[in-house]
């Protein structure tokens, strides 16, 4: 099944870290933007963390980063603010390119939650991080559907000279577009969840994975794009809710 | 992901980035700084206790004194270093103590940096410098956070920051030890020895080294700020904010700026809020006709909320939320309003790999002007290329005079007062040239405001009365100066802001020199050797109306070339031997449907007529205000079976002194425009977009053909490159290049006979033909200009 994740506990805890540059603070880690220099950056190269303290235990089952220039990166979470108790979620993560990093977990209960970046030979930098409990479609993707991850639907620019020769050509990238289309929802799911998700859709990113289970390196960090439709009973018993959004891979 | 410049670019994404350096203040608000370390570059005063060993005044310094000192561990046994305590020590404040490091590649020894708190808890904060590499280790309390290794030039700058944990301390100091150990990493080592260069100590409250200050007996206050605002009233580190201007101290941060394209670096620091693409009014060279027209180009920005993170250096004080009121370039303008002249660079480049800016083509330009934000959130920023410091509105010569007449003077006086009181000594040489009125006027005396020894009426002008009160111009003289020298002079010394790396001549007024030609030697040693100028400049002119007559005169292109960020002059003239000539052709260059081919009838000459030496030096511009004047003529191309109409160019040569200088200016002209020249216009793909203005290129088109219908390679001269689309397609525009009969140069002795030699010395050098003007082979003689 989908799944979105859109909470961030990030935003809702008191989040500290080990280490900062002045021009590169915390803040850069939860603000929603992921663009170039929109980043934490420890002050120092080698292993650093960012925590988030939630007050009290709290569930979650999701982690993401996305924007990021690290050797590994892992989550953490304990009882007592890492003096004694520290646990693992998973292993780390080393990324192979600028991917966005989403992982799934069976959900945990911890007040104090970390993730440890770390890069040896220079700082690490990291654009956004996430941690909360996802929300699961109940319902598969429609027919028609591409996964965010497939290549193609680039334009180009050709060069052709005037003795008709291939001279070269320009890839034109604008980042990815799609829809994401739902039409046999409970009307208690969209009145439950997908109302509150919208709420969030309507003014902050969130990610996308479309297949976890089978695809799980297939995720997207999307925003919607233009009006977000209103639900609509599809047929009696079930709604449909639809939205189109543009993405970063 | 990354650029790369190969600028054959298949399936590569371009981009452009925007960047912009505006001012901004060193210092960190309410922070003074004084240097605490006393004898700063003298290790050997007794200030400075250790058992190690100096030899003063070694090693040039990085300001460029003799100043550095040597200092050794001679023992084998055990570590020697010098040390220096922090005076007036306070152990709640935090330090930063720095020490300048001569760079070395030597393995033998790696020095100690320690930044020291005693007296109650001894405390050590230590560095062991690579000098080779600058590489460091944060040794015994220090952590890598701690230290910061600058690349200073030949030195690193090594710098402690931190502040004592123990409020009972009651020394700090710094102490260097030269041979800490043997293998960089591998610990103390007693037995290492060896010397390394030091100069330059500093102990400054606060987190940063700061701007090095000297100091001999006492310490010395070197800068910061004192201005006292409450906290989250601070200024923004900009000169429209500062709070101190006395001690404001301006340096420049660049705000970058990219298209908003897929897959941009995540550790660059840079905001996708550039819209669309950049818009190019490319420079155009006009030869012959002055300095052409300017490069300039506008690029617009988005507008958004911003949260102020990384430009505001106080965000975290603020009483307001910084994303929650105004927006980006609402902020950034009210800010910084003193944009104007500021530099701008477009960078254009692809992504591929790796991220590297030395793959970029970067092209500079000066702000001119920042518009918005408008109703659609849209800010405009254009920029123009530095040629517009040269604007007549901006610089001139020579600079007005502000003295007057004290009293007035009839026709014969050979001296006066000038006023007001003390002007002489600030604005006038000890002798030199004047203008009062339109009387042009010598010195040889000037003691404070009293000029004497005065001749009148020179340069062909005529005496008369002057009032109390005229202005007494000071003048500009040249006499027998090569106008690659004139136009040096102009831009050092009459142009703000011009930067002396933007000028090509090694030979040049900002020196030193090198040795080594640059183009501007080269252009003055072939070309232009013989065009000395002698004028006096009475009346203060824009510095653009001269350098453009300069052009015309001496006839040579001058432009901004935006990639190499250099001002060029080319002659225009014949290639020089072996010029490269770059090839274009309709297979491998010229994109389809992009050709334009046009005639550009009025710029035929078939006489060229130069008036020079001007009769009265305030008066030119028509014929009657010269003594002289050089016809050149072509007569055949005047023929009824040929153009059958006479058209006459006509040059007023203020800048031309003698009538062999007239006669090339006339002869060059006339060859070079004596057809009805082609201009040609046509696109490339980026991999061929890298020409410049004033470049030669031979072009084959089917555009182009002989009497028999075949394709003839001809050679034009670029005058406009345009980058219509950034990374990917280039229009240009050029000129037909041609000039009337063979050139030649002076070939050197191993020259055989012209038919024996391979056509590629027949095209570079000159050779001696037959009385009837032509080779044994039927080619035409060649000329001399």
């Amino acid at each position: 099944m989908p799944s979105i994740a859109y909470e961030n506990y990030f935003t809702t805890g008191t989040v500290s870290v080990d280490s900062e540059d002045s021009d590169y603070l915390k803040e850069n880690a939860y603000d929603w933007l992921t663009y170039p220099g929109d980043v934490w950056k420890p002050a120092t190269s080698g292993t650093h963390y960012i925590t988030v303290d939630m007050g009290s235990a709290v569930d979650a089952d999701f982690w993401a980063v996305y924007g990021h220039d690290v050797d590994s990166i892992k989550l953490q979470y304990s009882s007592d603010n890492f003096a004694a108790d520290i646990n693992d979620v998973g292993t780390s993560v080393s990324p192979s390119g600028d991917e966005v990093i989403y992982k799934e977990f069976t959900s945990i209960n911890a007040r104090y939650w970390r993730l440890q970046v770390v890069k040896a030979a220079s700082v690490s930098s990291i654009g956004l991080v996430m941690l909360g409990e996802k929300l699961t479609v109940p319902e598969s993707v429609q027919v028609g559907f591409t996964p965010p991850t497939l290549t193609g639907g680039n334009d180009y620019m050709n060069s052709e000279s005037e003795g008709g020769y291939f001279l070269g050509r320009s890839l034109i990238k604008n980042g990815r577009q799609f829809s994401l289309s739902f039409p046999l929802l409970t009307p208690s799911f969209i009145r439950d969840s997908w109302d509150l998700f919208i709420q969030h859709a309507e003014a902050k990113p969130f990610i996308f994975a479309w297949d976890y289970d089978n695809y799980p390196a297939e995720v997207a960090y999307c925003w919607t794009d233009k009006k977000i439709d209103v639900p609509n009973y599809h047929q009696p018993n079930f709604m449909q809710a639809s939205l189109k959004v543009r993405a970063r891979v | 992901m990354s650029f790369n410049t190969e600028r054959v670019k298949i399936g590569r994404q371009p981009v452009v980035v925007c960047e912009l350096d505006l001012d901004f203040c060193q210092w960190v608000f309410g922070e003074l700084h004084e240097n605490y370390l006393l004898h700063s570059e003298d290790f050997s005063d007794a200030y400075w206790v250790g058992f190690a060993t100096v030899t003063t005044n070694t090693d040039t310094a990085p300001d460029s004194t003799t100043t550095a000192d040597t200092v050794s561990d001679v023992s084998a046994v055990g570590e020697t270093g010098v040390a220096g305590a922090v005076q007036s020590f306070d152990a709640t404040a935090e330090y930063t103590l720095s020490v300048y490091v001569k760079k070395d590649s030597a393995t033998t020894h790696y020095p100690l940096v320690r930044l020291e708190y005693s007296g109650s808890t001894t405390e050590q904060y230590d560095c062991e410098l690579n000098r080779d590499t600058g590489a460091y280790n944060a040794l015994n309390d220090a952590v890598a956070s701690d230290i910061a290794v600058e690349d200073a030039g030949d030195y690193w700058r090594v710098s402690i920051t931190k502040q004592s944990a123990d409020s009972a301390n009651t020394v700090g100091s710094l102490y260097v030890a030269p041979a800490y150990s043997s293998t960089f990493g591998g610990g103390a080592d007693g037995a290492a020895t060896g010397g390394i260069v030091l100069w330059g100590a500093q102990a400054v409250i606060g987190g940063i080294p700061g701007e090095y200050t000297t100091t001999t007996s006492a310490a010395v206050t070197n800068g910061g700020c004192s201005a006292s605002a409450a906290s989250g009233s601070e200024c923004y580190n900009t000169r429209k904010t500062c709070q101190d201007t006395a001690r404001y101290s301006k340096t420049a941060k660049t705000y970058r700026f990219v298209q908003p394209v897929e897959g941009l670096p995540i550790t660059v620091d840079m905001i996708p809020c550039i819209s669309g693409k950049p818009s190019y009014a490319p420079m155009k060279i006009t030869p012959g006709k002055g300095l052409g027209h300017r490069g300039q180009v506008q690029v617009k920005l988005r507008d958004f909320t911003y949260h102020d993170r990384g430009i505001d250096p106080y965000v975290a004080t603020r009483s307001y939320t910084p994303e929650a009121q105004g927006t980006y370039w609402g902020k950034l303008l009210a800010r910084n309003p003193y944009y104007r002249g500021r530099p701008m660079r477009i960078r254009t480049g692809y992504l591929g790999d790796s991220w590297d800016w030395g793959n970029f083509q970067t092209r500079l330009y000066i702000i001119d002007n920042i518009s918005g934000p408008d109703k659609s959130g849209m800010v405009t920023i254009t920029g123009k290329d530095p040629m517009t410091l040269l604007d007549d509105d901006r610089a001139q010569c020579p600079a007005p005079s502000t003295g007057v007449l004290a009293a007035g003077i009839n026709s014969t006086a050979t001296s006066f007062n000038l006023s007001p009181s003390g002007i002489g000594n600030s604005e006038y040489p000890t002798s030199g040239t004047l203008r009062i009125g339109s009387e042009e006027m010598t010195f040889s005396s000037r003691t404070a405001d009293a000029v004497s020894g005065v001749t009148r009426a020179v340069n062909g002008t005529e005496a008369d009365d002057h009032d109390a009160d005229d202005v007494v111009q000071l003048a500009k003289v040249w006499s027998g100066v090569n106008v690659v020298d004139v136009i040096d002079d102009l831009l050092n010394n009459f142009v703000d802001g011009f930067d002396t790396s933007w000028i090509p001549y090694d030979q040049g007024i900002s020196g030193p020199a090198t040795g080594t030609d640059d183009e501007w030697d080269e252009e003055k040693g072939f070309y232009l050797s013989s065009n000395d100028i002698t004028r006096t400049l009475s009346k203060p002119t824009g510095i653009n109306k001269i350098i453009s007559e300069l052009t015309e005169q001496h006839l040579f292109n001058m432009f901004w070339h935006d990639t190499d960020q250099e001002l060029k002059i080319h002659a225009i003239a014949p290639p020089k031997a072996n010029a490269p000539v770059g090839a274009f052709d309709d297979d491998s260059n010229i994109l389809a449907d992009s050709v334009r081919l046009t005639l550009d009838e009025k710029a035929r000459v078939s006489q060229v007529w130069v008036y020079y030496n001007r009769i009265d030096n305030t008066e030119g511009g028509k014929p009657e205000a010269y003594h002289n004047l050089y016809i050149a003529a072509d007569l055949n191309q005047e023929d009824a079976d040929l153009y059958g109409t006479k058209a006459v160019k006509i040059i007023y040569a203020d800048w031309v002194p003698s009538q062999a200088l007239a006669a090339q200016l006339a002869g060059r002209v006339l060859s070079r425009f004596y057809q009805v020249p082609k201009i040609i216009r046509f696109a490339v793909d980026a991999k061929d977009s890298d020409k410049s203005p004033s470049d030669l290129v031979s072009i084959t088109t089917r555009f182009i053909q002989n009497e028999a219908g075949a394709r003839e390679a001809t050679r034009f001269e670029i005058l406009q490159v345009d980058e219509k689309e950034a990374g990917h397609r280039a229009e240009i525009e050029a000129l037909v290049s041609s000039f009337n009969g063979l050139y030649g140069f002076i070939g050197p002795d191993t020259l055989g006979d012209y038919s024996a030699e391979s056509d590629a010395n027949k095209q570079a050098y000159a050779f001696i033909c037959p009385d009837s003007g032509v080779f044994a082979d039927g080619s035409n003689g060649y000329k001399i200009i």
